[in-house]
């Protein structure tokens, strides 16, 4: 009876499997399609043809395919609706950079590669999870490091002094450092440990989010907050602490209103940015009215005039495609990062250890905030902060950040499907 | 909770806010999206007009206010007092107001038009055309009323009741759209708020019209307020460092309080005596309003002002429009003043307008429309206005006691000289006193209605530094009665 009944799972198993690779396959030519149709649109935009969108196009299809391939290839059972989900993103995201400028949708696409290959890095790191702990405390050391050297030779962009210039390129340490909080949250809150033992990461994060805030990226600042306080609170279910930091986080929110006039500035401008317009309320208005002048489906590929928002192409792409895809296209958008955070959280439920499960929790998390964060404040449901939006918005230390966490999720995904599978067999 | 029922938990606040986002999206695209659109700073509508011959906007009768010539430039009407008469409604062509110009530029400019109406245009060499705008204004009435003004500032507004459409709306001081090239250049000066549109955004003293909110409120919170009886001597005292209600100039000796006192008086001192509410009302007596604001309450006043739409946000889809506040009164005699339509309060002539056409109307209030229809080029019709409620202020019961004070009103009192032979007008009576530069002015304001199913027509009529309401505005709103019912 029992052979019997294992064997007849097994069979549905395979079937099923086969199944969901075979709508994989078909899911991932309906996105290529939709981008395809995207670049063919660009090329005919101008009246005559122009082959070069189409070209860009076809680039990023192959490499998304061969993104996929590769993946098949080494690591079996990584998460399907995440990686379409991902391409998706990605891929909407190359569309309307190229729309928006050429130029800035190639050096994205450049960017995206070494993105891609970090991504296959951390994936391959997930097994040796381990070995990789061990790293914790020079990750600590860097982190902490790295930021202070900010307020010392930092460079200045947009009212915040985050970026730090090497080799000509510019990039921003705190995208990774933000992965580097959520990693060494993951590893000290491994074990039910007395309050005492926290000491040295939440320490370590108070620190990050005190130096991003004299840096004046609040941005940074509150996601990593809200951050790590949501990975403290699901790893030790301390209600009262993790209380106790909202209300310290909002008492220093207040604090900051009464001292700082940025910050006072920030919440006048969101409670009416009209009367502000010619200044500070310009950004919010001219975003608000593209988001208007979309209408439900958009004004058409090339055919809005969100270009005068200041940052259409970082924190302001989502304007952008409201306004060129339609309000319809925004509620898909923000459908899909719902898609990306349910399968984020369902591997982090799935993991083959306790580690591996926060820093799972912690890398969606990540993802899940910064997009409310930034579409929010878009949108004007809450004061606007800048920060990136997650794989779409243009910035090459956000791409390269994003893809790492995918890779990071796509690795404990699949490292806990071989597990399983392992255990199974052995059983 | 152990982690994984954590996460768990966790997960579904994430959707939680996430679905919220997507909700707030579109419900705040649905609800301002349109205004935002017709905002002056949004340049695609400037692009367009060099893509597309403008729609012509005309009024209910045809005329046309604004139209396109062949090379996209826009003209107004040659009648210089009408095109005057009517600019704010209309607007301009260089988004510096918000008439219909910028509020229908989707239907004026071809937004409208979907997909397969734009590739038909590719296929024509011509340029394409947007739709034509038809307004529910009568033009001619406008200019009437506006020649009614005689050159003082102020606003007319009127509306139909039933439906809701203006009829007319007319502002001075006003601006000549074909001189607004000149204007923005600075060639030629503009009298400050020559771009406001005083009918629907120009905040005004009320003055006695507010009665209307203070007796709707004594309906409300006085038990069988409508038989008792008040006295007015003429004049109310306060004690000057509280604000506390001493009691009327028979009770207390002022002399007795050696300049330590504060005064409500009655218009030009009158004394009116015994009298009811209704009597207060026809006789616009300040002293019993006085103190049946304190009987009320400010908190109580500011909720029935709130509910008569003073204070609300006015959404109307067809016209952008401010509808006024009313402040609690920090002593007595703050709040007193507050009851009678002084202090702080704040209206618009469109509210009063509105607030007069639900007293009629039974006590609902129908959204204003502009917008009476959209035709495309060829005469066809694309949007047709739909009339609904916008909310409903009063119930049947307080409409009709209104109704018959405000009837009274003119009939016998304040308001007389609003009477129209042949028809029952009601209407409330407003001298907003003002002092200005030192010295005392006063805007003069008159809210009314016809009680009639076949001109069923409410109108609010402000004349600024005017004088008293009765001699000035009433006289105003019986002539354009008079002219509409003719």
């Amino acid at each position: 009876m029992r052979t019997s009944s294992t064997r007849q799972t097994n069979t549905t198993k395979t079937v099923n499997e086969i199944k969901m690779t075979f709508s994989a396959n078909r899911l991932l030519i309906i996105i290529l399609l939709f981008i395809m149709l995207g670049f063919g649109l660009l090329s005919f935009s101008q009246g005559s043809m122009d082959f070069e969108p189409l070209i860009f196009g076809l680039i990023v299809s192959a490499l998304f395919v061969l993104i996929y391939v590769m993946m098949k290839g080494i690591f079996h059972d990584f998460d399907r609706p995440l990686f379409l989900t991902t391409v998706f993103l990605l891929g909407l995201g190359l569309l309307t950079q190229y729309r928006m400028n050429p130029k800035n949708a190639k050096s994205q696409l450049f960017m995206l590669c070494i993105g891609v290959v970090l991504m296959f890095l951390c994936m391959g790191t997930i097994k040796f999870d381990n070995i990789m702990r061990k790293l914790t405390v020079p990750i600590i050391i860097g982190s902490l490091a790295i930021m202070a050297a900010l307020l010392v030779v930092g460079k200045e962009s947009g009212g915040a002094k985050n970026w730090i210039i090497i080799g000509g390129r510019s990039f921003q340490p705190s995208e990774f450092v933000k992965i580097a909080v959520v990693f060494v949250l993951a590893h000290y809150l491994d074990k039910r440990t007395k309050l005492k033992k926290l000491l040295v990461p939440l320490s370590f994060a108070m620190a990050i989010v005190f130096l991003l805030i004299v840096e004046k990226d609040l941005g940074a600042a509150m996601l990593i907050a809200l951050t790590t306080l949501i990975v403290y609170f699901a790893a030790t279910g301390n209600l009262g602490i993790t209380l106790a930091g909202l209300f310290a986080g909002a008492l220093g929110g207040i604090a900051s209103y009464k001292l700082f006039s940025h910050v006072r500035l920030r919440v006048e401008v969101w409670q009416n940015p009209w009367a502000t317009y010619d200044s500070s309320g310009y950004q919010i208005v001219q975003g608000l009215i593209a988001i208007a002048s979309g209408g439900l489906f958009g004004a058409g590929l090339g055919l809005g005039s969100a270009k005068i928002i200041p940052a259409y192409h970082t924190d302001y792409i989502f304007a952008v495609i409201c306004e060129e895809f339609g309000i319809i296209a925004g509620v898909l958008l923000i459908a899909f990062y719902i898609v990306f955070i349910i399968r984020g959280f369902l591997i982090a439920l799935n993991a083959r250890n306790r580690f591996l499960m926060l820093f799972a929790l912690g890398c969606t998390t990540l993802i899940t905030l910064q997009s409310f964060i930034i579409i929010g404040g878009v949108i004007k449901l809450i004061p606007l902060t800048g920060i990136t939006l997650p794989y779409i918005s243009y910035g090459g230390s956000s791409m390269i950040a994003c893809m790492i966490i995918s890779g990071f999720l796509q690795g404990i995904a699949a490292d806990s499907k071989k597990y399983r599978a392992e255990a199974e067999g052995k059983a | 909770m152990n982690t994984r029922n954590l996460i768990k938990a966790l997960l579904a606040l994430f959707l939680c806010m996430f679905i919220v986002l997507s909700s707030y999206l579109v419900y705040v695209v649905g609800k301002h999206g349109p205004r935002w659109f017709a905002s002056p700073y949004n340049i695609r509508i400037r692009t367009q007009k060099s893509n597309i011959i403008a729609g012509s906007i005309l009024d209910r009768n045809g005329v046309v206010l604004a139209y396109s010539d062949s090379n996209s430039l826009r003209h107004y009407n040659s009648d210089i007092s009408l095109r005057l008469s009517v600019s704010h409604i209309v607007g301009d062509d260089y988004g510096q107001t918000l008439g219909a110009e910028a509020l229908y530029a989707k239907y004026l400019l071809g937004f409208d038009k979907n997909a397969i109406e734009m590739i038909k245009h590719i296929d024509q060499n011509a340029a394409p055309t947007g739709n034509y705008c038809v307004l529910t204004i009568d033009a001619s009435l406008c200019k009437y009323a506006y020649e009614q003004l005689d050159g003082r500032n102020g606003a007319i507004i009127v509306m139909n009741y039933k439906t809701g459409e203006i009829l007319v709306c007319t502002s001075s001081p006003n601006f000549d759209p074909k001189k607004m090239e000149r204007y923005i250049a600075k060639e030629i000066e503009l009298e400050e708020g020559a771009m406001i549109n005083r009918a629907t955004s120009g905040l005004y003293v009320p003055g006695s019209v507010f009665k209307i909110v203070t007796t709707v409120a004594a309906l409300r919170y006085i038990k069988d307020v409508e038989n008792m009886e008040f006295e007015c001597t003429g004049e109310l005292i306060f004690d000057k460092s509280t604000g506390k209600l001493l009691g009327d100039s028979k009770e207390i000796d002022k002399d007795e309080l050696t300049d330590k006192y504060l005064t409500l008086i009655d218009f030009q001192g009158e004394e009116h005596g015994t009298v009811t509410l209704k009597d207060a009302f026809v006789k616009s007596c300040n002293s019993t309003f006085a103190r049946l604001a304190l009987q009320i309450g400010s908190k109580n006043l500011y909720k029935t002002a709130k509910d008569l739409g003073i204070g609300k946000e006015y959404l109307f889809a067809d016209i952008i429009a401010l509808s006024g506040s009313y402040t609690e009164g920090r002593s007595e005699y703050e709040t007193a003043w507050s009851g009678v339509g002084q202090y702080k309060d704040i209206v618009t002539p469109i509210s009063m307008c509105l607030l007069a056409g639900a007293i009629a109307n039974d006590g609902a209030a129908m959204e204003p429309r502009l917008l009476k229809s959209v035709q495309t080029s060829t005469g066809a019709e694309v949007y047709s206005a739909a009339y609904r409620q916008s909310y409903s202020p009063l119930t049947s019961r307080e409409a009709s006691i209104l109704r018959e004070y405000m009837l009274e009103a003119v009939n016998s009192g304040t308001g007389r000289r609003a009477a129209l032979e042949g028809y029952n007008i009601g209407g409330k009576t407003g001298t907003a006193e003002l002092t200005v530069n030192g010295k005392n002015e006063s805007h003069a304001w008159f809210c009314g209605f016809i009680d009639s199913e076949k001109h069923p027509y409410a109108i609010a009529v402000v004349v600024e530094y005017g004088g008293s309401g009765g001699s000035v505005a009433a006289p105003i709103a019986r002539r354009i009665f008079g002219k509409i019912v003719d």
